[in-house]
């Protein structure tokens, strides 16, 4: 089986009236068969635009610097646009933070399911109908025959981000995308939702590349974590190494910043600000907020590499684990 | 301790339309009484459509209720007073952009209610603002700047000086961190718990997220289809929920623990009900794995259990 994504070498700028910006740089991700992976950041990290570049669903102000994006084993960066969208909803879907913005509100939840299906497969409307039931009742979709002939409007917020996680798996796609998919959802339905989405994946070998700000979501998903910050990965590993042994100084003062880890001094932040957008930035993105700069952290610091992990710092992991934390070091600044 | 702030068995309705034309009845808040003291924290927690920010509204004055009373320092609230209740009550709000003024500069911004309530003269106004923007942690050299040139970490500081500026004795926040990323928002709770001692101010916190309710305030009211359901010193109601829906609440709650799993599938669609038709006898029988006849028939009273406070006929000490 071919891995459902492989993107290397990605880079992004956005040409603005102000300038061109670099907003992601030299980015490698992969999603594997039947894997969760979760792309982290805080806002303006680059985690979404490089998903949307993966679909070729970049705004027009944005130019993607040839990079190989392979889809599903077929290398898409030749392919012309028509015959790219033979693979979109085919082969890779993407469900959306707003579900209201990506259903049609003129047309039936059976309809738009149906379309999907009758789009890119050979198959009979029964077949297509027969499926899409069968969808919407694995994501908890009660009385989904009927639920089939109503409009998106409707549906409750939940019940339309479930049709769009029906809709994103009604091709089988080797991969599915989800944007911040449950973030505007209360919390007993992101929880709810996300036990769906989960068991889908693990049922389906279908590739997850799940999109969040959210620790609390990503601890309970991701079998491998991706790291952002600035427009580049700053370090990757599994779950646990991510949360139980970060090594760069931004994962280490993220994982700290989840209110669950909240001292009696407060909870913790990272001070400072994110660098703003330039053409060409030139070190280390973190260097202005990380207690452990220093001075050849103006130089493009190095990805290193250990089995599974990577992360771009001058510091070996020994080194980086054994320094204090943004959050921490701030704290004992205060005294 | 004495209250500042109290909610006596407010209600609120509102007349809508519905999907099929046919007017009907909202009833948002269905007699909810909570008090706030002097220098308290108290959190007010549950999901889309339970009232929350109805009842946040009436808190502030900004609305008013269908019927029963909101009383500052046993003053009772009404149409007359409503200027001066909007010194002592300030609201901040979740969306930090969108309640600036973007044609004002922050200096302007955060002066506005010492303009529009005339307190002080000009140059007084000035000297406060400046005071407020350093404790908020704004540098000086943002005075002239515009809203829309600030992140929304800084825009939310700008409101939290603006609400500060009038001295108030209760700050009324909505959801103030949800729009913003994790270590800008762990930022702003700090900046809220630090100026606790300084001002004695008491805080009435809105929130989905029981975990930075958990951290912010002494004691939390939880809420269900515009009724409180459960409610108590935080520490006593998250250590052992009684309210089946406080318990999902929790449960759903999602902190980072690798390897920790998702909570179990709940029955059915686990779909809050139509505010319009909420269901006969204890609101929450819908979504409750526990729910008998006596639910759909009789409406739970409030029970005691020591300090908690909890309306469900099966709440066990």
């Amino acid at each position: 089986m071919s891995q459902p994504l492989s993107m290397s070498g990605v880079s992004i700028d956005l040409k603005l009236t102000a300038g061109r910006f670099a907003v992601v740089r030299d980015v490698d991700l992969s999603v594997g068969a039947g894997e969760i992976v979760c792309l982290v950041g805080e806002s303006g990290s680059g985690k979404t635009i490089t998903a949307l570049a993966a679909m070729r669903l970049l705004p027009r102000v944005a130019r993607m610097r040839s990079a190989s994006v392979v889809i599903d084993g077929t290398e898409t960066r030749d392919m012309s646009d028509k015959a790219f969208g033979a693979l979109l909803g085919d082969r890779v879907s993407i469900v959306f933070q707003n579900p209201m913005s990506s259903l049609n509100p003129v047309l039936t939840i059976g309809e738009q399911l149906c379309e999907a299906y009758l789009t890119h497969k050979r198959g009979s409307r029964a077949e297509a109908e027969a499926r899409a039931i069968d969808l919407l009742e694995r994501v908890g979709v009660s009385a989904a025959a009927d639920r089939m002939r109503q409009y998106p409007h409707q549906l409750s917020g939940g019940l339309r981000q479930r049709v769009m996680i029906a809709l994103a798996f009604m091709c089988e796609p080797a991969l599915v995308i989800g944007d911040e998919p449950t973030t505007a959802l209360d919390v007993t339905m992101q929880a709810q939702t996300l036990r769906l989405l989960k068991d889908l994946a693990r049922d389906t070998g279908i590739g997850l590349l799940l999109i969040t700000h959210d620790l609390g979501v990503v601890s309970r998903m991701a079998d491998r974590v991706v790291v952002m910050y600035a427009g580049r990965v700053v370090e990757e590993g599994t779950c646990d190494e991510i949360f139980a042994h970060p090594i760069h100084p931004y994962t280490r003062g993220l994982v700290d910043c989840a209110p669950a880890h909240a001292t009696s001094g407060g909870f913790l932040s990272i001070p400072g600000e994110v660098p703003a957008l330039s053409a060409n930035p030139v070190g280390c993105d973190f260097r202005n907020r990380c207690p452990s700069a220093r001075a050849d952290c103006h130089r493009e610091p190095p990805m290193r590499q250990e089995s599974t992990r990577r992360w771009r710092c001058v510091m070996d992991r020994e080194t980086a684990q054994a320094a204090p934390t943004p959050a921490r070091a701030a704290l004992e600044a205060e005294g | 301790m004495k209250s500042v702030l109290e909610v006596e068995n407010v209600t609120r309705s509102f007349a809508v339309r519905g999907q099929d034309g046919k007017p009907k009845t909202v009833q948002a808040l269905r007699g909810v009484t909570l008090a706030v003291g002097a220098n308290e924290s108290v959190g007010i927690a549950g999901e889309s459509g339970c009232g929350k920010s109805t009842l946040a509204k009436i808190m502030l004055g900004l609305d008013t209720p269908t019927s029963g009373e909101v009383r500052l320092d046993g003053a009772v609230l009404s149409g007359g007073s409503t200027r001066a209740f909007a010194r002592e009550v300030q609201p901040i709000f979740q969306d930090p952009l969108g309640s600036l003024n973007p044609r004002r500069t922050v200096e302007q911004n955060v002066r506005l209610p010492l303009d529009a309530m005339r307190i002080g003269t000009a140059r007084e106004r000035a000297v406060r603002a400046l005071d407020l923007m350093s404790k908020v942690g704004l540098p000086e050299r943002y005075r002239h700047t515009y809203p829309s040139q600030l992140s929304g970490g800084q825009a939310q500081r700008v409101a939290i000086a603006r609400a500060l500026t009038p001295q108030p004795r209760v700050l009324v926040c909505d959801e103030p961190t949800s729009a913003l990323d994790t270590s800008v928002q762990a930022q702003i709770l700090n900046l809220l718990l630090a100026m606790r001692p300084e001002t004695g101010i008491s805080l009435v916190f809105i929130t989905h997220d029981l975990i930075v309710l958990e951290r912010m305030c002494e004691r939390v009211v939880v809420m269900y289809l515009g009724e409180v359901v459960e409610t108590g010193p935080t520490a006593d109601v998250l250590a052992a929920p009684r309210h089946p829906y406080t318990r999902m609440l929790w449960r759903s709650s999602l902190t980072p623990e690798p390897g920790a799993d998702l909570p179990p599938a709940e029955p059915g669609n686990a779909i809050t009900p139509d505010p319009a038709n909420i269901p006969s006898g204890c609101a929450f029988r819908t979504r409750c794995r526990h729910a008998t006849d006596l639910c759909a028939a009789e409406a739970p009273a409030p029970r005691r259990f020591g300090n908690v406070t909890v309306a469900c006929h099966y709440a066990a000490a």
